[in-house]
């Protein structure tokens, strides 16, 4: 059993899961939520619910359904920051993939009632301090080879492809992935992958081709798990500002 | 058809097309302007437009009905004069509204500070603004006190910086102590990563050096920045044992009354 299957009977369940212990008890017309954050752990447990926790939170249950823990991308794109120094040749490509930490959504007769991340991101900027936007933070290896990965149940593997069609080499210091615009997969061993999600660095000095995949990718199974949460608009998206997506310095 | 050509027939048909004109005068302007700087700040001077045009119509029906507009034009002129000489505030305030609505230093909603006053932006009339303090106050700013007065946007940019100013003793452990000031913003949740903190040197005095902390944080979460950084900063000296001066100032503009 994944950690993300249904649950038919909701009466009271536990998930340990990265960095979050959650707790449920149906008690009828109300759902018991208490949660605890303690050190990020490599797998996942789901069992009995024990004695609640401090932070103790009460919803109103939509019904008395199946329960379920619903893995979700971030509500805003995760700047990757790379813990080596990257540069992209001209006329180079590049597949890499990075592990971007799940929302844990928990739904009962498939509405959401509670969500939180299951390893909480420190906030970033992206962009001008005037009309940038507001990111999450995280640093990634760029791994070329997903076998690399540690295990981590919570997190979603997202395959990158870093085309550098410029005359010039594009140093990699961030990479903003629009986590929002990606649907979710689950692979037969359980991982969770999203599509690919292309960047293309063209001509223009400052423009950015971004393009995501609209299939599961190879690794996955081919039934989608979770919906994106905004939508990718189909094609592929020119970005006037180039450093929208890569960054060229601190 | 002899009826149309009496001239009480012309001026009511003049009157109703004022009318008429008036209107759609209105909310042109108001959908127009509304799409450009916001219904609210559109609604003035698409009421001004009404009023021009309703009363210039006007005079054009009272015309057909025989009115002599030159003693009705005297009479407003005195008039004008008159009132002109009594309502110089308001005219004032007026022409300042009308600025300001063009020029757009805030919208409703924002948070601002205008001279001494902070607070949210009620309401941007033709005479005044309205604030609503973060005491939960109302005050009504006059456009030409606001148009004289400095105004600076509390949540114009989607983030801010808070700069938090010490005086410590001297030390040669000043990497360490650099070090340890970065440690401590970054264990703040609030500390965003980009764009990344910073700790400045800002210089020396006889028994003293001067540092500058800053730190950025989303719009949303500047009280909290200033709070969480001023706390850890402080604790963290005490940790280390270090005797902190008074800070010279708590930050780059004067501390806002939030």
């Amino acid at each position: 059993m994944n950690w993300f299957d249904p649950i038919e009977s909701p009466e009271s369940w536990r998930w340990r899961l990265g960095e979050l212990d959650l707790q449920v008890h149906s008690q009828g017309a109300v759902l018991e939520i208490s949660h605890e954050r303690v050190e990020e752990r490599p797998t996942a447990q789901v069992g009995e619910r024990q004695a609640p926790f401090e932070a103790l939170e009460r919803v109103t249950a939509p019904g008395t359904g199946a329960l379920r823990l619903r893995p979700r991308h971030a509500d805003r794109a995760v700047i990757g920051r790379p813990e080596l120094p990257l540069t992209l040749l001209p006329g180079v490509s590049l597949r890499v993939y990075i592990n971007v930490p799940a929302w844990l959504c928990l739904e009962m007769e498939g509405r959401s009632v509670w969500e939180a991340p299951s390893v909480t991101p420190a906030d970033t900027f992206f962009g001008s301090p005037v009309d940038g936007s507001l990111a999450y933070a995280m640093r990634t290896r760029l791994r070329t080879d997903p076998a690399e990965f540690k295990p981590a149940p919570h997190r979603i593997r997202v395959p990158v492809l870093l085309r550098n069609e410029g005359r010039d080499p594009l140093p990699v210091h961030r990479v903003r992935v629009p986590v929002p615009e990606l649907d979710i997969y689950a692979a037969a061993d359980g991982a969770l992958w999203s599509p690919e999600v292309r960047f293309t660095r063209t001509e223009a000095p400052d423009a950015a081709l971004v393009e995501v995949a609209l299939r599961a990718p190879e690794q996955a199974l081919p039934e989608l798990l979770t919906a994106a949460r905004e939508d990718s608009a189909g094609g592929p998206k020119v970005l006037r500002a180039f450093n929208s997506f890569f960054s060229g310095g601190a | 058809m002899e009826w149309l050509q009496q001239d009480w027939v012309r001026a009511s048909g003049a009157l109703l097309l004022t009318v008429l004109l008036a209107v759609l005068t209105r909310t042109v302007l108001q959908r127009a302007l509304a799409a450009r700087m916001g219904g609210p700040q559109a609604k003035p001077i698409s009421r001004l437009a009404f009023w021009v045009v309703a009363i210039g119509g006007s005079a054009g029906a009272l015309r057909q009905v025989g009115f002599d507009l030159s003693v009705l034009l005297g009479a407003a002129g005195i008039l004008t004069v008159a009132i002109g000489f009594a309502s110089q505030t308001s005219a004032s305030n007026l022409v300042s509204g009308l600025f300001l609505l063009a020029e757009r230093p805030f919208q409703i909603g924002d948070a601002v500070r205008i001279g001494a006053i902070s607070g949210e932006v009620l309401s941007v009339d033709l005479l005044s603004v309205k604030i609503r303090t973060f005491d939960n106050l109302f005050v009504r700013v006059p456009n030409e006190t606001v148009m004289k007065a400095e105004i600076i946007n509390l949540t114009r940019f989607p983030v801010r910086r808070f700069d938090l100013v010490l005086r410590l003793p001297p030390t040669p452990r000043l990497g360490e102590l650099e070090a340890l000031l970065m440690e401590t913003l970054a264990k703040e949740n609030v500390v965003l990563d980009e764009p990344p903190p910073q700790i400045i040197w800002l210089g020396t005095g006889e028994r003293w050096i001067e540092v500058q902390v800053s730190a950025w944080a989303s719009r949303q979460r500047f009280l909290e920045l200033r709070s969480r950084v001023t706390v850890g900063v402080f604790m963290m000296l005490q940790r280390e044992e270090i005797q902190a001066v008074p800070p010279a100032s708590l930050g780059s503009a004067p501390a806002p009354k939030l």
